[in-house]
């Protein structure tokens, strides 16, 4: 089963990476991005910088894969869709890029499209539960019963022991308003997750269209607001999972600090992409937290020995010493690298921080400062030597380093580093109108984001 | 800058390769993007608007190869010219983006529906308004004179909605508006002329207030009033509101966390309210109430009242008979779609569409968002959105007016959608405004489905604008039903119904004893055996009052057999026969005994 995966997502690597395999590819032409009426100009220039890199590397399908994912983000939904075409269009052995597509034109209200990749999807892998899943649930909107049943059907036969199978015939039944059916596939969803509440809102409305509404009511109160817990094709463990969304996977699981788990994930990504050294450097320090120091740090040496100089490396080395509690060695390797990049601010911030970490306020502080000469609107560096003046008790130092980049809207300082302002004018005895001042600008650049800050602050509207 | 940043920052800005004089006709094609069976780039299965991916209905008429228009917008032909001021100049305050109503209703006693427009003006310094609210006299052939001067009607609060109904039972309607702060009810003389009586009647309320209606909750013969509310929300209390993109738009209500319970004022019957709200148990739920309709859904002689919220979801109030509501809509199974998810509920409309002889329920969202129907079986509702087709070509957008009307007399109801966005679309649409949206009509079908009618909207050239409430009647008197929309910071629309008749229709209007519209009245009306269910209201879409007056589409019969009617005081009586294309009276006490 293994072995058999493992080959097919090595195809689907392949015809995603043509120019990897030999072939001869012309790229599909630019996704029109239009005229980005609500955009801001900061997010004009990021999109501009992904086409940019994608126009670069057209025949490259993790560079449209980039850049719909950045789309996708800002909720340009449109180009999203024109996008993710570009990339299953680059690589049409990959049914990854089908299903986006069809979730993007999902998303897009492009309907028709939708339909298309989605049957495109089932039709290319018809054991592709995601797109199965998808289509079942375009057949919902449609009002096609019959067809949404079909669709879960499959979705229920490739992984009988998921509950959004039986979920989605139960929605299906809903939809034919078949009482019966819908309690029974309710009921088995149940079983299969019980604690899911998104279930509870299809149990008890199948209840109610049973004529148990009395009974309903506290299923339907517990599932309102809800929603399917299936929405990330990513987040199912079976079917045909690209490269990609792997990544995004294991950074979840990494994030919940199930560490073994999410090494073995960016282990089987290294196997099909060895020449990563972003999944490379995030297995290295997942490896590293979990207490494989040493594997972590043979990882990242085997980068650099192809690649002594790459400064991401050095850093993620800095990394792996520092969170493998070998404090020195990691000061040591900081220091060269403040050494070879005396203007790259983050070697400063890490030197900085360790030897914060040691005490030497001082000498931290001197690290941050440089990070300041080098990059002097950094806002990282500027919380940090802030910080340190708060730990020598310097309020009015805090205060002043933090208060200029509040005052530059555009530099939309982050609600932590408010928070901080905040602390150090107080304690800095700052007059409670800078304060209140500090807060309209907040409210100002966060909005409603602000007012829990404004509520931490004391004092409220 | 290189060639590349060049083209790449060109192209960002949707100026293709053409624009740089490379060569567009020629050259390899490239690859295709769409996919290699049945993919969108071979069609898809849309064979109607290609972004909806529904059915549209074209053509219209049986031969016709050209798509025909249902409604022309005569407006300023008519001498209809209100222009609304939201008073939008800079800063994002959000009751600018909901404003506003209108009301068609006949002020005068002469038979023909006169107009009125709800004024916006300024949140910021509702001191310097300077535009009133504004009233339109009909001379009786759908034109229309502006008479707001000295009827005192011209209220100059910023303004939101307005509901008519004859609170004081001297046989004409009158007006309730509500404002963003203290609300106003003017009372009609019967000339149209108006006193604001807000304050000796005790309904002014004082915060931000959206739809009413009049309506009988407690059976006593007189309308009582229930006036939804939306949010607690002040100058200072305004927030800034970013889209994904980090662009300032309009916050959503929910930013507010700030809903408000509705207030509903008991009717004393001596020209005067009480607030009963919270003894009659509304505080129960809070909401950010827009749209309200009252309707008995469960046939129990009492009607229920539904109120949409914003956000959130929507509230069912049913009347328990112990001297208190009953908040059951999760449990009726309208309080969320058939998702568990709680909508943006702005309009809202009834009618029985599926003839079982109970009105059934449409609440319209926002873009992204479908419309939610749910279809009424009295001891719950059934979300039927997707199964009627409704559901992709809704959430195409914001929808806020809304209507459920038979348009081409076919003898099926079909749909108007009165659209504006509340924020700012990727691509601009075509004129200044940034929100507006074309209108949509949808065609009612013989299997229950509905299917859009193009041109869009229904007219001929397309229509751009941020429209909020649409309000319905029999403007011109010739037997169909046209439609009044305001537009936020642009003229109205009059859209005067000129869509091809695939049948007949028949107009009645229910006269209570007091010789005024009998609202609460529920009619049963049999035509050629099937009975559908209308009942008297005018408060129904959003902010918006409506004709009173039951129009009812026959298709191919020629009469309405039967008009059974329950009157609010729960009297029942018989007419009928009703010749289809005509106007009749229905007036309480000249009908034959019910069996």
């Amino acid at each position: 089963m293994w072995q058999a995966r493992r080959t097919s997502l090595y195809v689907g690597l392949c015809a995603a990476s043509l120019t990897g395999c030999g072939q001869d590819v012309t790229p599909p032409p630019l996704p029109e991005l239009g005229p980005l009426f609500s955009v801001d100009e900061a997010t004009r220039s990021e999109l501009q910088r992904a086409l940019e890199a994608l126009e670069a590397r057209a025949t490259d399908v993790n560079a449209w894969v980039d850049l719909a994912r950045l789309l996708d983000r800002h909720e340009l939904y449109g180009a999203a869709l024109a996008t993710w075409e570009g990339a299953a269009a680059l690589a049409p052995g990959a049914v990854e890029w089908k299903v986006r597509a069809g979730a993007a034109a999902v998303r897009a209200r492009d309907f028709g499209r939708a339909e298309a990749w989605l049957q495109a999807s089932v039709d290319a892998a018809p054991t592709e539960r995601g797109a199965w899943r998808r289509l079942g649930e375009l057949r919902l909107e449609q009002g096609d019963a019959d067809g949404a049943r079909r669709c879960f059907e499959r979705v229920q036969a490739l992984a009988p022991k998921a509950h959004d199978g039986d979920a989605g015939l139960a929605l299906a039944a809903l939809l034919a308003e078949d009482a019966p059916s819908a309690l029974a596939h309710a009921r088995a969803a149940r079983t299969l997750a019980p604690d899911d509440p998104y279930l509870r809102h299809v149990y008890g409305s199948a209840l109610r269209l049973a004529g148990r509404a009395e009974e309903a009511l506290p299923h339907l109160e517990v599932g309102l607001g809800t929603s399917p817990t299936w929405t990330d094709e990513t987040a199912q463990g079976d079917g045909a999972v690209g490269e990609l969304a792997l990544v995004e996977r294991a950074d979840a699981l990494a994030a919940d600090a199930k560490l073994r788990e999410a090494a073995e994930l960016y282990r089987r990504v290294i196997e099909l992409r060895p020449g990563d050294a972003k999944v490379r450097t995030r297995l290295a320090l997942t490896l590293a937290q979990d207490g494989q120091v040493e594997a972590g740090l043979a990882l990242v040496d085997e980068a650099l020995s192809a690649s002594p100089r790459r400064y991401d490396l050095l850093l993620a080395r800095i990394d792996v010493l520092r969170i493998g509690g070998r404090p020195e060695a990691a000061l040591r390797a900081a220091e060269d690298a403040t050494r070879a990049w005396p203007d790259r601010v983050q070697a400063w911030l890490v030197r900085g921080v360790l030897l914060r970490d040691q005490g030497d306020l001082d000498a931290a502080l001197a690290c941050f400062q440089s990070a300041l000469t080098a990059e002097a609107d950094n806002m990282q560096a500027t919380a940090m030597a802030a910080d340190i003046h708060l730990r020598k008790h310097d309020y009015a130092a805090a205060a002043t380093v933090l208060e200029g980049p509040l005052v530059d809207r555009a530099r939309r300082p982050p609600l932590e580093y408010v928070q901080l302002l905040l602390q150090a004018q107080k304690r800095a005895g700052r007059p409670e109108a800078t304060l209140r001042e500090s807060l309209q600008r907040a409210r100002a650049i966060h909005g409603n984001a602000a007012r829990s800050l404004v509520t931490a602050g004391g004092s409220g509207r | 800058m290189t060639l590349t940043q060049r083209t790449a920052w060109l192209r960002l800005f949707g100026v293709g390769a053409c624009a740089l004089g490379a060569a567009c006709g020629g050259g390899a094609p490239a690859p295709s993007v769409g996919p290699s069976s049945g993919g969108p780039s071979s069609g898809g299965p849309s064979s109607g608007d290609p972004s909806s991916g529904v059915r549209s209905a074209a053509p219209q008429a049986d031969g016709d190869a050209s798509p025909t228009p249902w409604f022309e917008e005569v407006a300023a032909r008519s001498g209809l010219v209100f222009q609304h001021h939201s008073g939008y100049s800079g800063p994002f305050l959000m009751p600018e983006m909901n404003s506003t109503g209108a009301a068609l209703f006949d002020m005068d006693g002469d038979g023909d529906l006169d107009a009125y427009f709800v004024q916006g003006g300024s949140v910021a310094a509702p001191e310097s308004n300077t535009r009133g609210n504004a009233l339109f006299r009909n001379h009786g052939d759908g034109t229309f004179e502006d008479v707001s001067a000295g009827s005192g009607a011209d209220d100059r609060g910023y303004g939101m909605a307005v509901s008519t109904g004859d609170y004081d039972a001297d046989g004409d309607l009158d007006l309730y508006v509500s404002n963003l702060g203290p609300n106003v009810l003017l009372r009609n003389d019967g000339t149209g002329h108006f006193e604001d009586v807000s304050l000796a009647a005790g309904v002014a309320g004082g915060v931000w207030s959206s739809s009413s209606a009049f309506v009988d909750y407690d059976g006593d013969g007189d309308l009582d009033l229930f006036v939804t509310n939306y949010i607690h929300w002040s100058v200072d209390s305004e927030v800034h509101c970013e889209n994904p993109s980090r662009v300032q738009t309009y916050c959503g209500p929910n930013t507010y966390a700030a809903p408000l319970r509705d207030t509903l004022y008991r009717n004393e019957g001596d020209g005067t309210f009480t607030d009963v709200s919270a003894d009659v148990g509304l505080g129960a739920a809070f909401g950010n109430g827009l749209g309200v309709v009252a309707a008995d859904f469960d046939l129990d002689g009492r009607p229920e009242i539904f109120v949409a919220n914003d956000g959130m979801p929507n509230q069912l109030w049913r009347w328990t008979g112990s001297g208190r509501f009953e908040e059951v809509a999760l449990k009726m199974g309208c309080a969320v779609d058939d998702q568990g998810r709680a909508k943006a509920g702005m309009g809202v409309t009834v009618a029985d569409l599926d003839e079982d002889g109970d009105e059934d329920l449409l609440v319209v969202n926002l873009t992204g968002e479908d419309d939610s129907l749910f279809r009424n079986d009295r001891t719950r509702f059934v979300d039927r959105t997707a199964a009627q087709g409704l559901s992709m070509v809704s959430q195409m957008r914001t929808r806020f007016g809304v209507g459920l009307r038979d348009f081409d007399h076919d003898g099926r109801f079909d749909c108007y959608h009165a659209n504006g966005r509340v924020d700012h679309p990727l691509t601009p649409p075509p004129g200044a405004d940034v929100f507006a949206e074309e209108n949509v009509v949808l065609r009612g079908l013989p299997n229950g489905r509905f299917e859009e009618v193009l041109p869009r909207g229904g007219v001929a050239e397309a229509m751009f604008a941020t429209s909020r409430a649409a309000a319905f009647g029999d403007i011109d008197g010739d037997g169909d039903v046209d439609i009044l929309v305001v537009n936020r910071d642009a003229p109205a629309y009059l859209l005067r119904n000129v869509a091809p008749k695939r049948g007949h229709s028949a107009t009645l209007r229910v006269v209570g004893a007091n010789g005024g519209d009998a609202l609460g009245a529920a009619v049963e009306l049999v035509v050629a055996g099937r009975t559908r269910r209308m009942e008297v209201r005018t408060s129904e879409s959003y902010c918006a009052g409506s004709s009173p007056s039951l129009h009812v589409g026959l298709g191919a019969a020629t009469q309405i057999d039967e008009a059974r009617v329950r009157w609010p005081n729960g009297a029942r009586e018989v007419f009928g026969p009703f010749e289809a294309d005509a106007k009749h009276e229905v007036v309480q006490g000249a009908g034959r005994p019910a069996r």
